[in-house]
Order: C-alpha cells, then structure tokens, then sequence
C-alpha cells in the first residue's frame, strides 16, 4: 500500500474514532434536575408551606356525605356532583370525607362542611343538635322522595318471616343510617321485635358490611338500603323477607353558617338537577345513589314522623343529653 | 473521490453510525426500560400503600400513617423516603427522621397542582431519584410521595454502556480495515477495466478479455462479461451507425435532419448538391432557407399538422436553391419519436423531379394537345364544351358547334404523301385560328377534322359569318412545296341548347350536318335539323340492311337490253343490282349504291353481281343458243383492287362462260383517276378476254391520248347528253362528237338513257350503233327478260316499253 493511501486510511479513521468517542461521551453524561435532600426544614414550616399554597379559599365549600361505599366509590359519585354545582353556582365545592370515628353531623356542626349528603336519621340528629337546614330530598329510581328499607337474609336461610328473626344474629348498617338502621329498627319494632330479642345485634357501618355480613354467614339477617337488597337479591346474593313503608328520602342539607344566598343558589342547582338527561353523562353509577332521580324541595316537617320514632327509641334523648353535657 | 476511498469511507461510516446508534439507542432504551420498571415500581408502592394508608388518612391518624411509611421505606432499601399529604394539601405523615427536606416542598406543591399520578426524575448527590406522586383518591388532593433511588440500577446501566461502547469502537476498528481490504478487492479490477476502456476510447484495438477480476466477487465477473458484450454490442451499433451514415452520405435523395422547431440539424452531400447550400451553410439554419414562396400557407399548415400529430407527410415541393432557381422535390417527412411519445426530430429524405415532372407536363400537355397543329384534341375539346355549356346554363347564352372536314383530304394524302398532307392541317390550323375570337376554341379531333366552339352567340345568324370566313379563308391556295394546293371543307354547325345540350350530342350533330354538307356538293356549311338526323338514322337502317342483305339473298339483278338501232337486236344485255328489303320493298340504287360504296360492301357485292350475271348469261347462252354480251358495272373499289383480274378468272370459270362475253364498264372519272393503274387493270381484263366499255362517257377528263391506248371496247354516252340532245345544241354537238370519236377510234358506241323517239332518231342519223333505255326497255328481272330474247328483231318503236322512268343507277 503506498505511504500516501495509509496516510488517507490513517486520517480518515482519526476522524470517525473522534466523532464516535464524542457522541459516546454526550450519550453517557446525561444531566437532570439536582436536589438537595439534606437540607431539613420542621414538619411545621413544610405544613405552613405547603399549605400557604393551598390557603383557604372563603368560596370553597366542603361538601361531606355519610352515605359510603368506600372511599374511592364515594369519591367517584360525588366529585362529579360537585363539578356540576361548581358549574350551577359558579362556587368551588370541595368533597370531604368523615372521618370513621366522626360523624358527618358534626362536620356540618363545626362548619367543617357546609354542605352535606345525610340520611333522614343523620337530619333529625342534625337538626337538633346544630339547626341544620334541609335543602332538597332525593328522588329514587321510582320518582319518589322516599325510601326503604329492606330485612334481607341468605337465600338459603330458613327465615320466612320478620317473627323468624327472634333469637337470630341481626345485623344493621351504620348507627346514623336511616334505612341502615332507624327504619329497620321501625319495622321490627312495628313488629313486636325488639333488639333485646335477638341473640345478636350489631352495626356494620354500611349497607355493603351489612350484606356482605348476611352473605358471609356471619349474621343471620340485616336490616339495609332497598336498592342495594333488591339488587343483591336480584343476583341471588340474598333474599328479602320483608320490605318496609317508605319514609322521607335523604337529602343535602347545609348548615345555618352558610349565607342564605349561597344557600338558594345551591338549592335551585340541586333542583335543577337532571340526573336522568342532560346530567346524566357527567356522573358516575349516580343511579345506586338514593338522588337517582334528582331532587325535591325539603322541609324539615317532612321528617316528623322519623321524628317521633327516634324519640321513641331514645336517639335524640341521647343526642340531646350529649349537648345538655 | 476514488471509489476504494468512498467504500472505506462508507464502511467505517455505516460501522461507526451503528455502533453510535447501538450504543446511544441501546443504552437509551435499556435507560428508559430501567426507569419505566423503576417508576413503574414506584407507582405501584404508591398505589398499594396509599390503599392502605387512605382510610387513616381520612380517619386523621398520623401517627399510625408515619408507622406505616417507616416500616415502608425499612422494607424497600431502594426507597429514598416515603411522605403523604392530606386532603387539604397539607403534610400529613413522612418518613423523614430530622425534618422535611426543603427541596421537596416544590416539588410537593408541583404534585398537588398535578393532576393524576406524577413521575419525576432528580440527581441526589451522586444518585438519581425516581419521585413518584399518587392521589389517595382519584380526584381528591391527598397524595402519596414515593422517592426510589435509581443509583445502582444506573451504575449498571453504565457499566454496560461502556462494555457497549468498547464492542462498537472494536466493530468500527474492524470495519475499517475490512473496508480498506474490500475497498482494494473491488476497486483493483475496476481498475483494470477502466485501463482497458481507457484503451478503448483511444482507438486502440483492444480484444475483449477476462482480465483477473475473480478477486472482486462474482459481481465484479460479471461486470467483466457484460463489460465484454458491451463492447461487442457497441462494436456492432458502431458498424451500424457507420454503415447507416454512408448511406446517408452516398444516397442520391437529399436527407435533412432539423429539430421539432424546424432547425437543421444535418443535411447529406445530396442535399448540397441539390440546393446550392453546403453542410456549413445549411446546419443551424430554418428549414425555410429552400421555401420558394410557391406554395400557399395551407399547405405548410397541412404540413405542420400532419407532423405534429405524428403521421408521415408526403408531397411534392417548389423549393429554392442558393442561386435562386426553383425546382421540384418529391420529398417525404417523417417525425421522430422518443421514448415517450414526443416528437423529438424531423427527418425529411427528397429527390429532384424537376425533369421528370417537366416530362409530365409535357405529356400532360400532349394529352391534351395535337401534336401537329398543336390545336386542343378532342379530350380537351369536350372538356372545354362541357365547361362551356355549365357557363352558358348560368348566363342564358347559346353557343356554337362547328364541326368541320376537309374535302377530298385523302387524295392529298395519298397523291402528295402524308408530309405535305400534315404541312395542310398545320397551315389550316393557322388560318382558322384568324377566323375565330380569342375565346374560341378551335381542337384537331383527328384526321382531317376540326371542331371549333363558339360561345356567347344568341343565334345561328352569329356562327353562320364565322363559318362562311372559314370557307373564304380556304379560297387561298396552300402553297406547299412549290405546289398550290386549293383546299376546301364542308361544316357542320349544331347549337346550344337547342340542337343539344351536352358535349357528345352537339359534336354528333355537328358531325351529321356536316355531312348533309358534303352531300350538298362539299365546301359548304349546314346547321344542323331533326331531319338530318332521320336521314342519319336512316341511312344507318339502310347500311345495317345491306351488310346482312347479301347473306338474307336480298339482292336481285335486274337486267337492261342494249339493241342495235338498225336491226333492233339484242346484242347485250346490262346487268343491274337492285336490292328487295323485306320491309322497304325494292329499294332504289341510287339509295344503297352510295352506302355500299363507303362501306366497301360494294366489293362483296359486286362479286356476287358478276358471278351471278356470268351465271345468267351461260344459261341464256345454253337456252338461246347465241353469244349474249352481259356488261356489268365495276365499282371504283373493285376496279383498283389487286384481286379483280383473279375474281374474274375464277367466275369465268366458275359461270363457264367465254370471257368476251363479258363486258365490264367502269366510269369515266373512276378510269381517269390514276391512268397507270387504269392502265394496269386494262390489260390484265384484256387479257383475260373480258370487253370493257367506258361508263358516263363525256362526263369526266378524258384524256384522248389514253383513250387511244386503253384497250377500251365500247363508250357508253351518259343519259346527261341524251337527255336534250334533241332541244340543246350543246348536247347534240357533244354527243355527235363522241359517237364520232368512238367510231374515229373503232370503239362501239352505246348511248344510255334513250327514253324518246326524237332521240332515238338522232342517234339513228348520227351512227350511234346501239342504244339502251327505256324507249326500248326497262331493266327487268332474267325471267322477264328472257320474253324478249325470244322476241324476233325489229324496230325499236315495236319493242315492248317501260316508260319514260330513267335508270341512272349504275354498279360503279
């Protein structure tokens, strides 16, 4: 090969080796963002940062519920909800879970919401310990601003009938629940049954722990929403030996804290409320929920009938006690 | 670049591109793959713990959420740190021992502004953190942080970028040298080739061979081969090429190469011969150099048209040479097409017909011409008649007809030869061009005839002078070859539309008063009637007649004593042809006579008559016993045909009869005619022994020297002296001459047409001997005849007569 040729060769792969080393070198030596992990401030100048950036907002109201599937479900029906009164009233709204060991009423009591979803039990409760305000009630699948109650047992069970219940495991949804627990209270108690005649009686927290306490096995019968029993019934989960009268559906009340105006507004949004049509879209197994249907006008005489009965079993005594103390 | 230098440079090109892309592709998506499992990873540490801690968020205990995050972060060893934050966004439990880092409160408040999950990327120290951040709830502003340290997952993944790194710098280290060593495989025998069409393109003979090229690859064999074949192809399109251009350059027919737009391109060295211009001259310029101007704008649109649509254009051109000469092309333009289609030459290939169609017009011309007189010919002629008759239906005129033949034209001919009979129609062609108008037409239709078309007259009265001027302009002798010649003509005349109103009819019109011309004496004119035609029509009948008459046994002879004025006898009999048309009756001669004459029937016809009378007067001569002299009349076509003296031997023979009792007689005109073949005919009848008599005798220009040699028998005086000779002087006078004459000269005398006693007693006084006419009798049939015969002699006033009805027919 002559001197000039290697030359050329020598030259020509110089030049390739240095761009191959060059763009090896910028292909390893990538950069990012460098933090600085050492650098320590107190939990409370985290919290007060973190918070300053998300200062309360006097137009936000915290809307809170006791009515739960779980947390996630819950969030997924009524974050919907409230993009459509953020819509409607043009105020933010902001959903608010309950703590497990605190009630929705006392949420509504402390302003901690200002609105909130509550059964006719959880109102009555409401109404007097913190002057609540019913807004509107909920319309169910059958048009109607009321519900019931449904006694569910396995379908396998030998219970035919209410009087079958005596000495049996009773299961009831939550304490607060209406149709988890007043009204089923009402049926046994228009039947002669009192908690004192079961062998077993206890408060499951929801209607889903109450069927899934009768399905399991690990109480007898249970006291629960209708449209959850139908359905669970419907799918052969459960069987319903007995069906209640109806009473006053829930509804969204808010508290006296909240101004009047805001208080109109948010009633006309819920009456205006069309779940079934130009709504519809927007939400999420808005169906399940006891509102199917939308809204009614509220009013606290509505409720007098639930009225009396907790009276009768102690609830507001107790309740009323409870602010005495 | 040489090619060994762009292979090397292409190979180590192409290694060092894919060991950079492996390298960088490889390890970024080992990288992505690392941090996709990383923070997939992470999403899902997030996920499962904030299912577990969310309810205890909701439910405010912190401290059981920190509890849980500690043991979190003790189980993961990758897991930075762990951190939570509430549903009002505040910090609600972490894993951190001492505080909170600061830097990550941005990135906090980054998160809770984000909606969904949120994965970021940061350098920690000498480390990289994977920051993953997840909603407690969809929807709602509790979130669970995640930090994993992604340290030891990149140490590895540098590790192996290196190792990567190393094999692609090794791989481009040994596709150098491949390339360098493939390079010089490949390039070397191109070279060799390339020498060799280096060679090539010098001329130099090379001789196609496989150079070493195996050490290239099979492609570079094959490239030797076709470079092979392509060298005998070329080597073959070259000897075609060259032979092609040799034809180009040696054809006779000039060749002219222009582009699309007309512009020369080549020319051949005929093309220079034929135009003047040369190669030099020519290359570059228009096509329109040779353009003569001759030739209208829509030929060369036709032309333009016709080449541009592809087709082929073939006419013939009036072109220009250099030196400003026209002449003829016959040229044939063919377009050139490429590959698609479009025109991309012109090639034009002509020869020089400038002769040749000189020579066409000079036929043309004679086609149409007589070349004598240089007069239009009959084609021409009808061709101007007709266009002439289309004018005149547009302008309402007339036009004239004249058709026109000399007079007697043959004897000229046959007398004088046919060089001065021609130096006749040329000279007449002249005059009669003095007799007509410009316009006027005058055509040789052939022969001796002439037509000449007249047009824009109104009546007969305007072609009648333009015919007699011709007559007159005829009075001139003809002064040829130191002769005078008089010549006349007789004219037809028919007009338009009345006697016709196409071409053939007026000229067949014409034709037919010109001959009533004739018929009136010649050198005359006639328009043109109905009747003429009738007679035409039926003398066409009568000829069609006659030439079937002889075969149908039509013909009769009829038969005329000749007595002898002083004992009354019968001492010859005339034979005459009559014919009995089956539908006409019996015909007069002096009506068929004339036609069998032109015709030339009469030949046949007369030899039918003289054997026929030969026949008849054997039988008379067995019947009767005595010598009965028949005369039979010879036409002038029988009498100078070369078989007249063999026709009468073998009827002699035939009929057995003695030849002296034959007697021919033959006109006076016909015997003068041409007196040395009169001559000829004489002695050959007299040696036969055949008698021979001199018909209408005084009527034609006997000479009396001739008379005195001719073996002549008898004279027969013509009825015309007879006729008066007993009230005209002048008739007496001649025929007492003649009579005198014949017996001066001992020639028998006969006189025709003797119809009355005064002329008989005339005769009588003068010597005529014999007489023969209707005073004694008619001509008749044999049978009839033969009444006489045995009739016994006496006078003439006792015999049997007829009538006064004269017989001028004869058998001439």
């Amino acid at each position: 090969m002559r001197y000039s040729v290697a030359i050329r060769y020598l030259l020509i792969f110089c030049v390739f080796a240095g761009i191959a080393l060059g763009l090896l070198g910028c292909g390893l030596g990538e950069s990012s963002e460098k933090l600085d992990l050492t650098k320590r401030v107190s939990d409370k100048t985290a919290s007060v940062a973190l918070t300053n950036d998300g200062a309360d907002d006097p137009e936000v109201f915290n809307f809170g519920f006791d009515l739960r599937g779980s947390p996630h479900e819950d969030a997924r029906q009524y974050l919907p909800f409230l993009d459509y009164l953020e819509q409607a009233t043009s105020y933010r709204f902001r959903l608010r879970f309950t703590p497990n060991d605190g009630e929705i009423i006392d949420d509504l009591g402390s302003n901690v919401v200002q609105f909130a979803a509550i059964g006719a039990e959880s109102y009555i409760r409401a109404r007097h310990q913190y002057h609540v305000i019913p807004l509107v009630r909920g319309l169910n699948q059958y048009n109607k601003a009321e519900y019931q109650s449904v006694i569910v047992v396995a379908p396998g069970s030998p219970v035919e009938q209410l009087q079958d219940l005596v000495g049996k495991r009773f299961a009831f949804g939550s304490l607060s629940s209406t149709r988890g627990h007043l009204i089923p209270r009402i049926v046994l108690q228009e039947h002669g049954i009192s908690l004192q005649d079961f062998k077993l009686y206890d408060h499951t927290g929801s209607h889903t722990n109450c069927a899934k306490a009768v399905i399991s096995g690990e109480f007898d019968a249970c006291g629960m929403q209708d449209i959850m029993g139908r359905q669970l019934a419907a799918e052969g989960l459960l069987r319903i030996v007995h069906e209640s009268n109806y009473f006053p559906s829930s509804g969204i009340v808010t508290n006296s804290k909240v101004p009047e105006e805001v208080r109109d507004r948010v009633k006309q949004a819920l009456l205006d409320f069309k779940p079934l049509s130009i709504h519809a879209k927007r939400l999420y197994r808005w169906q399940l929920t006891e509102m199917s249907n939308g809204f009614v006008e509220a009013d606290d005489e509505d409720y007098h009938a639930l009225h009396e009965w907790n009276h009768k079993f102690g609830l507001i005594r107790h309740a009323e006690a409870s602010a005495e103390q | 670049m040489k090619l060994s230098t762009r292979i090397l440079l292409l190979i180590a090109g192409v290694a060092l591109f894919q060991g950079v892309v492996i390298v960088l592709w490889g390890g970024s998506l080992m990288h992505k793959s690392l941090h996709d499992e990383l923070s997939e990873r992470v999403s899902v540490i997030g996920k499962s713990a904030g299912e577990a801690v969310v309810d205890r968020v909701i439910d405010g205990d912190a401290l059981s959420v920190n509890e849980i995050l500690r043991e979190l972060k003790t189980a993961n060893e990758n897991i930075e740190y762990v951190y939570i934050t509430d549903f009002d966004g505040n910090m609600f439990a972490h894993s951190f021992k001492n505080g909170f880092p600061r830097d990550l409160i941005a990135l906090t408040q980054k998160a809770s502004a984000s909606e969904g999950e949120m994965l970021d990327r940061y350098a920690v120290a000498a480390s990289e953190i994977i920051h993953a951040s997840h909603p407690l709830i969809e929807g709602m502003d509790a979130r669970i942080h995640v930090g994993i340290n992604n340290q030891d997952a990149i140490k590895q993944l540098s590790s192996i970028r290196y190792q990567m790194a190393g094999v692609a710098i090794l791989a481009v280290v040994m596709s150098f040298f491949a390339g360098i060593y493939l390079s010089r495989r490949v390039t070397r025998p191109l070279s060799r080739l390339v020498a060799l069409l280096r060679y090539y393109g010098r001329g130099v003979a090379v001789a196609p061979f496989l150079v070493d090229v195996k050490s290239g690859g099979q492609e570079v064999v094959e490239l030797n081969v076709a470079f092979k074949e392509m060298l005998s192809e070329r080597l073959r399109s070259e000897a075609s090429m060259q032979r092609l251009s040799m034809a180009l350059e040696q054809s006779g027919d000039a060749v002219t190469i222009t582009d699309r737009d007309g512009i020369i391109e080549y020319v051949n060295p005929a093309f220079e011969k034929i135009t003047g211009y040369s190669k030099r001259e020519a290359v570059g310029k228009s096509h329109q150099i040779v353009n003569s101007g001759q030739h209208e704008p829509e030929f060369f649109a036709r032309l333009w048209q016709t080449i541009l649509s592809g087709e082929v254009f073939s006419e013939v051109f009036i072109n220009r040479r250099k030196d400003g000469s026209h002449y003829y092309e016959e040229k044939t333009i063919t377009p050139i097409k490429d590959a698609t289609g479009g025109i991309r030459d012109i090639v034009s290939s002509g020869r020089d017909v400038t002769e040749r169609l000189e020579d066409q017009e000079h036929l043309q011309y004679l086609a149409h011409h007589d070349a004598l007189t240089a007069l239009p010919n009959r084609a021409l002629f009808s061709d101007r008649l007709n266009h002439a008759l289309a004018q005149m239906r547009e302008v309402d005129d007339n036009l004239a007809v004249l058709f026109l033949d000399l007079d007697r034209f043959k004897i000229i001919n046959d007398t004088l030869g046919h060089g001065i009979g021609d130096e006749v129609l040329r000279v007449l062609a002249e005059r009669l061009k003095d007799c007509v108008r410009e316009g006027d037409t005058i055509a040789r239709l052939g022969g001796d005839e002439f037509a000449i078309l007249i047009q824009g007259i109104k009546t007969a009265n305007h072609a009648a002078p333009i015919a007699q001027k011709i007559l007159d302009s005829l009075v001139q002798p003809f002064e040829l070859d130191d002769r005078e010649l008089y010549i006349t003509t007789s004219i037809g005349i028919s007009l338009a539309p009345m006697d016709g109103d196409d071409a053939q009819s007026l000229l067949k019109h014409a034709d037919i008063a010109m001959y009533r011309a004739k018929d009136l004496g010649r050198n005359t004119y006639q328009f043109y009637s109905q009747s003429m035609s009738d007679a035409a029509l039926e003398r066409l009948t009568l000829e069609t007649d006659l030439r079937h008459a002889l075969e149908r046994e039509e013909f009769r002879l009829y038969y005329q004593p000749q007595v002898n004025l002083n004992s009354g006898e019968i001492t010859g009999i005339e034979a005459l042809l009559r014919w009995q048309h089956p539908e006409l009756g019996l015909v007069e001669p002096v009506e068929f006579i004339p036609i069998l004459e032109e015709t030339g029937l009469i030949v046949q016809v007369g030899e039918w008559v003289l054997r026929s009378a030969c026949i008849q007067a054997k039988r008379w001569q067995k019947l009767y016993e005595s010598p009965l002299r028949v005369a039979v009349n010879l036409s002038g076509r029988q009498f100078s045909g070369h078989e007249l003296s063999a026709t009468l031997r073998n009827i002699l023979h035939e009929a057995q009869l003695d030849p002296h009792l034959l007697e021919v007689e033959i006109t006076e005109s016909t015997v003068m005619r041409d007196d040395r073949r009169t001559m000829e005919v004489f002695n050959t009848l007299s040696e036969l022994g055949v008698g021979i008599a001199i018909d209408d005798f005084g009527t034609g220009y006997s000479s009396l020297g001739y008379l005195k040699r001719f073996p002549i028998d008898t004279l027969k005086i013509d009825r015309s002296f007879i006729r008066d000779i007993s009230t005209d002087p002048d008739d007496a006078a001649i025929v007492s001459a003649i009579i005198a004459l014949a017996d001066s000269l001992n020639l028998r005398v006969i006189a025709e047409g003797v119809e009355t006693e005064a002329q008989n007693a005339f005769l009588c006084d003068q010597g005529c001997q014999t007489i023969q006419g209707y005073l004694f009798s008619r001509p008749m049939p044999a049978d009839q005849l033969e009444q006489l015969l045995v009739t016994p002699p006496g006078s003439v006033s006792d015999a049997n007569r007829v009538g006064r009805k004269t017989d001028n027919a004869r058998i001439h």
